[in-house]
């Protein structure tokens, strides 16, 4: 099985489905769900033994244990995701491009992890980029199409730059060889790294490149949003992590001056990490609309991936890795939640919504455990990588930003809790009292995904060793160390199963109190509620109005970058309308004029 | 105002060019003499006027885009003001002693049409001033009579045959000869006015087609909507 | 062993005989043009004497690799575009005829004058066949610019007689390399500005956005792609095979090249009205193109002439319908001067969702728009990658980063305008079948196939570009100045 064959298949039949939904639109739905497992099974299966080794002439892949990794996460997140499809096949105009781009940006993806060199992976990374720019408006909003393409591209065409200023210089494409060659200029390198980082930037959403992250995903078809979400922006995390080892950067930057142990260079990009997570964390805060809310977590969780990135210390890459993992299935998980809501209710706006809880019982209990898993507590996977993390920073000695990350984490909390408590806690709303649980479809995915993050919470010692593979085939001297049970950190070591244990005690303990407690008497809400006044404006009584109204207090004269790019697009606009105005009349006593400026000005510019 | 600054824009372009002509960079005497082009025709004329020579054998097929050139403008006309049909009514009433004028000067502004086409090839003129003259007599006409109507749709086969036997010609050229355009009759004498081979023919081609051409066109911006 | 000249010779026969049959003149051109399409196919290469004088004193018609695939691409577009036009062809067939000659003649000649002439034809039949949209001050505009250039172009080529002696393009080629740099280049700069009003270079080009603008099925692609892709291959065979420019005046020329790119690519961003993007995404190709024959990069100037010519072709020919069929309207067009107001439906707002009615044409406007917004699994992917690679391994940093800026506009509005056209609905809101746009259209079942057969030969190239990328290295190889000759394709090969 080679990837070449894989990802013509793909391809093929992405272009089957369309004409499948063409004829009957759950039937191509349900090929969707087929496909996607089939080749989630089959990376499964062959692990190593994936080959990279057949090729159509610039079109050469290469198997390495980074590429599996991603690929694996990436085919989790749509499997699951593809058993949505059958239910949104209804909500969508054009249901068969849905189904046909679904796949194509899949084929993208794996064609991005796998490419041997760059020339092959831009136009896979391009291939992804169009496939999802034309879902998007699908949803609620044209121009976050328009958005995402434009920061996209301003990202590939800085990548597509720097592959060909390498190759004028070194005269290769291969990924490895050209970012090898490239140690030896150190000015090369450097101009290098940072015109793909740009690229890795704007895919995670790092300040000042955030703001696609929450028009896109906030306005996507619901469906779409958590492969946006857990899927395709960690497309910019494989990037960085590519450029970022393979060049290295730590070496190439060895003589610059040195803060907290790392280069200058570097420790002004992490920085541009702890804004983001600052930022994502203050925005999400402040959101009513579920999606946004999560889309800006997944702001300040690119924040948390780049810094462990950067790091370029075995324990911060193997954080890294491990958080994108978690950090992918609990945001999947967690958007795939909003849209069985969504689903059931119409609605993704807490405002409109309460006391879910009642009437979607495991739809809560799936979202309660993506939370935990994002705010970094265990028993969940997010707590592993959150772990890993702080001690590489503190190892360091980094407690700037150290200190935003916690401070991040701490506000994750605040903004993953809103949901919970406004959506799924509180009041039923009246017209919402006949809303069922969500299908079965759409429980055994979002299932399957919590038991993924709870698993790798309690066992992660798979896991760890895979980065560890990871990491040597990286070119790392030192990989972290797991024993069985253990993950060895320099400053203390986690036993995760330890934890989970005594984290089960407690629960257990809870759960007992409560059998044996009496039990509390359910009385109607809403003849107790407003005591026999009338409600005016009965949604300023809503549990979520301005939840966290007096931290929001704090930062409510917050500058927006999006004013900043909006006014960049009008002034272009502005010197492209001037243009037309004065070149392109109607007139010809006009036209004339120019033509006659213009030889005066060429034959006197000839002349001197 | 806008016409002063035009008037100084055209005046400052021209200036710059005459200028850069005149101030000796154009090199107008770099070349011998005995290498521009114009040399070999004038030292090889294939009828006695030179220009004919030039104009009709050496660059013949400029002369079928020349010709190719008046006939769309003549179509454009046709298309634009095609629909047409009524003469536009002259604000004098006709003149007797001019439309009876006009029908004595007629045949003869024709005849020196015809001669110049004909003798194209040994006296200055040719096929577009013939032409030219004859469409200028149709005018005569139209202008000395408000009620005149030439046979359009005459001029119009007469053009498009004359157009035609003028490129079948030249195909004819490819089929005798080797090359489109080739001068397959015999050159004759210099002077004659049966020389040149094909020459006086094409002229004569030229010549009908121009005014027929010219009268169509004269025709078409007599009329007027109803 | 068919002369070429049949090419440019047979539609002016069979036009001159049309004035005399005027009931039959639309079989006589669909005759004339499919015999042009496939006399195409078996002619020649080589240099073909007019005559029977030879070079330098007689004209002398020149048929190599690079005006072979011009004319193969020429003669097959025009042949195509009367098919898919039917209806709106019987008033203009005899000018289509001679259209299609002027522009045969304009590929193949050797003569400077002969340029000139066939020049002139092709732009008169341009008048007359923009005329047929009744938008008449559009017309006395674009003549007007187009007769001023016209005298340029011909002053310049009087002055370069004047110089050299010869009007033969190859002597004169010979000339300018071995008799050293001129002086002064004044002739070249004016034969540059007659060039480039139609190749629409920017402060010459005030007429592109009346004449496209309102433009029809017939009008657009004539004028967006068939006669901008000749005007393109002539300005390359000119510049870069017979003039020999020195660097301060290819630095002059580049620079307005680089003007008209990025105000195309501007000025497309700033309008919302579906024929005014395309029009001036056409100016800012027209732009790339001169910029990458000024400066030596010929096969890969062929590769982007080529690749807007199958694009623009879809593009303005769906635009001509789209905008066009709605109901007649009840006001003049003096009417509309006086009150500065439009008639058809041009801006994309109106248009909002009109590919959920008629997918097929959505599916063939979206490849071609996305092959030209340089999108992979598309042709104009491969185009853009070559013109960096090109660039890169000759060392220039500058150029790259001014292609890659604009590109990035032109990505913008492309995808504004196809996103708009798919979904419709107001922003926050989602995309619904009750938002799509009233307004609909007819097209024949025949148009919509063949613009789909075409739009699927973008994505076949884009898949595999080599076929097209060897073509224009042959063609390119016959070019004088032509200094990059290696290029990325799918199979390894030059990369």
């Amino acid at each position: 099985m080679t990837i070449l064959t894989i990802i013509i298949a793909l391809i093929v039949l992405s272009f089957a489905t369309y004409y499948i939904t063409k004829i009957n639109n759950q039937v191509g739905a349900y090929t969707t769900v087929v496909v996607t497992l089939a080749a989630l099974v089959i990376f499964l299966l062959e692990g190593d033994k994936l080959s990279g080794a057949s090729s159509i002439g610039i079109l050469r892949f290469s198997v390495t244990p980074l590429a599996w990794f991603f690929s694996i996460i990436m085919l989790i997140v749509y499997s699951m995701v593809a058993f949505f499809n059958p239910y949104w096949m209804k909500k969508i105009l054009h249901p068969g491009a849905y189904n046909m781009l679904f796949l194509l940006s899949l084929a993208g993806t794996i064609g991005v992890f796998f490419a041997e060199n760059f020339i092959v992976m831009f136009i896979f990374w391009e291939i992804v980029v169009w496939a999802s720019m034309f879902i998007i408006p699908f949803g609620k909003s044209r121009t976050a199409s328009v958005v995402y393409y434009a920061m996209s591209t301003f990202g590939s065409f800085t990548f597509l730059y720097a592959i060909f200023m390498l190759y004028a210089n070194y005269g290769t494409f291969v990924i490895k060889d050209s970012l090898e060659a490239a140690k030896g200029d150190a000015n090369i390198a450097i101009a290098a790294f940072i015109l793909m980082l740009l690229a890795g930037f704007i895919k995670l959403g790092i300040f000042p490149f955030h703001i696609w992250l929450p028009m896109a995903h906030g306005n996507a078809p619901d469906t779409f949003s958590p492969i946006l979400s857990g899927g395709l922006v960690k497309l910019g995390a494989f990037l960085t992590i590519l450029i970022t080892t393979l060049l290295p950067i730590h070496e190439v930057t060895k003589d610059q001056a040195y803060i907290f142990g790392v280069p200058i260079l570097i420790y002004v990009l992490m920085i541009f990490g702890a804004i983001s997570i600052v930022v994502g964390t203050l925005m999400a805060i402040k959101q009513d609309d579920a999606k946004k809310l999560l889309a800006y977590s997944s702001v300040a969780n690119g924040g948390y991936i780049l810094i462990g990135i950067l790091l370029y210390d075995e324990m911060a890459l193997s954080g890294a890795l491990i958080h994108i993992f978690g950090h992918a299935i609990a945001s999947a998980t967690a958007f795939l939640t909003i849209a069985a809501v969504s689903y059931r209710t119409g609605t993704t706006k807490m405002s409109e919504l309460g006391g879910m809880i009642h009437k979607m019982p495991i739809t809560y209990v799936v979202y309660l455990m993506a939370i935990i898993s994002m705010a970094g507590i265990p028993p969940m996977t997010g707590f592993i990588s959150k772990w890993l993390l702080f001690q590489a920073l503190a190892d360091q000695g980094m407690f700037f930003i150290a200190t935003t990350m916690f401070f991040g984490s701490i506000g994750s909390f605040l903004y993953v809790f809103r949901p919970l408590s406004v959506l799924f806690l509180g009041q039923l709303k009246p017209e919402h009292k006949t809303v069922k649980e969500a299908p079965i479809g759409m429980l055994i995915p979002m299932v399957i995904l919590s038991g993924i993050t709870l698993f790798y919470g309690v066992l992660p010692n798979s896991l760890v060793e895979y980065t560890a593979k990871i990491e040597s085939a990286l070119g790392f001297d030192k990989v972290i160390e797991t024993s069985a049970l253990v993950i060895q950190g320099n400053n203390g070591d986690l036993h995760a199963p330890l934890i989970t244990g005594i984290f089960a005690f407690g629960f257990i303990i809870a759960l007992i109190i409560f059998l044996i407690a009496p039990k509390s008497r359910k009385v109607g809400l809403m003849d107790t509620y407003t005591a026999g006044e009338f409600l005016y404006t009965p949604s300023l009584y809503h549990a979520g109005y301005a939840y966290y109204a007096p931290f929001e207090r704090l930062y409510q004269k917050h500058p927006n970058i999006v004013a900043l790019f909006a006014a960049l697009v009008q002034k272009v606009k502005d010197f492209g309308k001037f243009i037309r105005f004065v070149f392109f009349s109607r007139w010809p006593g006009r036209g004339v004029m120019f033509i006659i400026l213009t030889m005066i000005l060429l034959m006197w510019g000839e002349k001197l | 105002m806008k016409k002063l600054v035009a008037v100084l824009l055209v005046g400052l372009m021209l200036l710059l060019l005459f200028i850069n002509m005149f101030d000796g960079s154009l090199e107008f005497n770099k070349m011998d003499l005995a290498d521009v082009d114009g040399n070999y025709y004038a030292k090889n004329p294939i009828v006695s006027n030179m220009v004919t020579s030039v104009v009709v054998d050496y660059r013949s097929f400029d002369t079928l885009g020349e010709v190719t050139v008046l006939f769309v403008s003549s179509l454009g006309v046709a298309f634009m003001l095609g629909g047409l049909t009524t003469r536009i009514k002259f604000k004098h009433d006709d003149s007797f002693f001019l439309r009876i004028g006009v029908k004595v000067l007629f045949p003869i502004i024709v005849i020196v049409g015809v001669f110049m086409f004909v003798h194209g090839h040994l006296t200055p003129g040719g096929g577009f001033p013939g032409g030219a003259l004859i469409g200028g007599a149709m005018l005569f006409k139209y202008i000395s009579d408000s009620k005149y109507r030439a046979k359009i749709s005459a001029f119009k086969v007469l053009e498009g045959t004359m157009g035609s036997i003028y490129v079948l010609l030249g195909i004819v050229g490819i089929l005798v000869g080797n090359y489109f355009l080739q001068n397959i009759l015999d050159i004759g004498e210099l002077g004659n006015l049966i020389s040149g081979g094909l020459i006086p023919i094409i002229y004569v081609l030229i010549g009908l087609k121009v005014g027929s051409e010219l009268t169509g066109i004269f025709d078409h911006f007599m009329n007027e909507e109803v | 062993m068919i002369r070429p000249v049949l090419l440019v010779v047979l539609p002016l026969l069979i036009a001159f005989l049309s004035v005399m049959f005027k009931k039959q003149t639309k079989p006589l051109l669909l005759i004339a043009v499919l015999i042009n399409a496939v006399v195409v196919f078996v002619i020649d290469k080589g240099e073909y004497i007019i005559g029977n004088h030879m070079q330098p004193y007689g004209i002398v018609l020149n048929v190599d690799n690079y005006s072979l695939y011009a004319l193969i691409v020429l003669n097959v577009l025009f042949a195509l575009l009367v098919l898919l036009n039917l209806a709106k062809i019987t008033k203009i067939a005899s000018i289509l005829m001679i259209a299609l000659g002027g522009l045969n003649g304009l590929l193949m000649t050797g003569d400077l004058f002969n340029l000139f002439v066939f020049l002139e034809i092709s732009a008169i039949a341009a008048f007359m066949i923009v005329a047929t949209n009744k938008k008449l001050i559009h017309v006395f505009n674009y003549m007007i610019i187009g007769i001023v250039g016209s005298v340029m172009y011909l002053f310049g080529v009087i002055l370069l007689y004047s110089q050299y002696g010869t009007l033969n393009m190859n002597k004169m080629a010979e000339l300018m390399t071995t008799t050293g740099t001129p002086a002064t280049y004044i002739p070249i700069i004016m034969i540059f500005g007659g060039l480039a009003v139609e190749t629409k270079l920017l402060p010459f080009n005030g007429w592109v956005k009346g004449v496209l603008g309102n433009s029809d099925s017939l009008v657009g692609p004539m004028i967006g792609s068939i006669y901008s892709g000749v005007m393109l291959i002539v300005f390359g065979r000119l510049f870069t095979d017979v003039f020999v420019l020195n660097d301060q005046v290819r630095i002059l020329l580049s620079v307005i090249a680089i003007v008209t790119l990025i105000a195309g690519e501007v000025s497309a961003f700033s309008t919302m009205k579906l024929r005014e993007i395309l029009l001036y995404s056409s100016v800012a190709q027209s732009g790339l193109a001169v910029l990458l024959f000024l400066n030596g990069y010929g096969s890969i100037a062929v590769l982007v002439v080529f690749a807007n010519v199958l694009a623009k072709f879809i593009l303005f020919m769906l635009a001509g319908v789209m905008t066009n069929s709605h109901k007649k309207s009840e006001h003049t067009e003096y009417e509309h001067i006086l009150n500065n107001t439009v008639d058809n439906h041009d801006d994309i707002s109106t248009l909002a969702g009109i590919f959920v009615k008629n997918p097929l044409n959505g599916v063939a406007f979206s490849v071609a728009s996305l092959s030209l917004a340089s999108l992979p699994l598309f042709f104009g992917f491969f185009v853009k990658i070559n013109v960096l690679y090109s660039m890169f391994l000759r060392g220039d940093y500058v150029l790259p980063a001014i292609i890659l800026a604009t590109s990035l506009v032109e990505g913008a509005y492309i995808i504004r305008m196809l996103v708009v056209l798919w979904n419709p609905g107001k922003e926050g809101e989602k995309a619904t079948k009750e938002a799509v746009t009233s307004l609909n259209y007819e097209i024949d079942q025949l148009v919509c196939m063949v613009l789909l057969l075409i739009s699927l030969s973008l994505v076949a190239l884009g898949i595999s570009p080599d076929l097209a990328i060897d073509r224009a290295d042959e063609a390119g190889a016959d070019l004088e100045y032509n200094i990059s000759t290696e290029y990325v394709e799918l199979e390894g090969g030059k990369e």
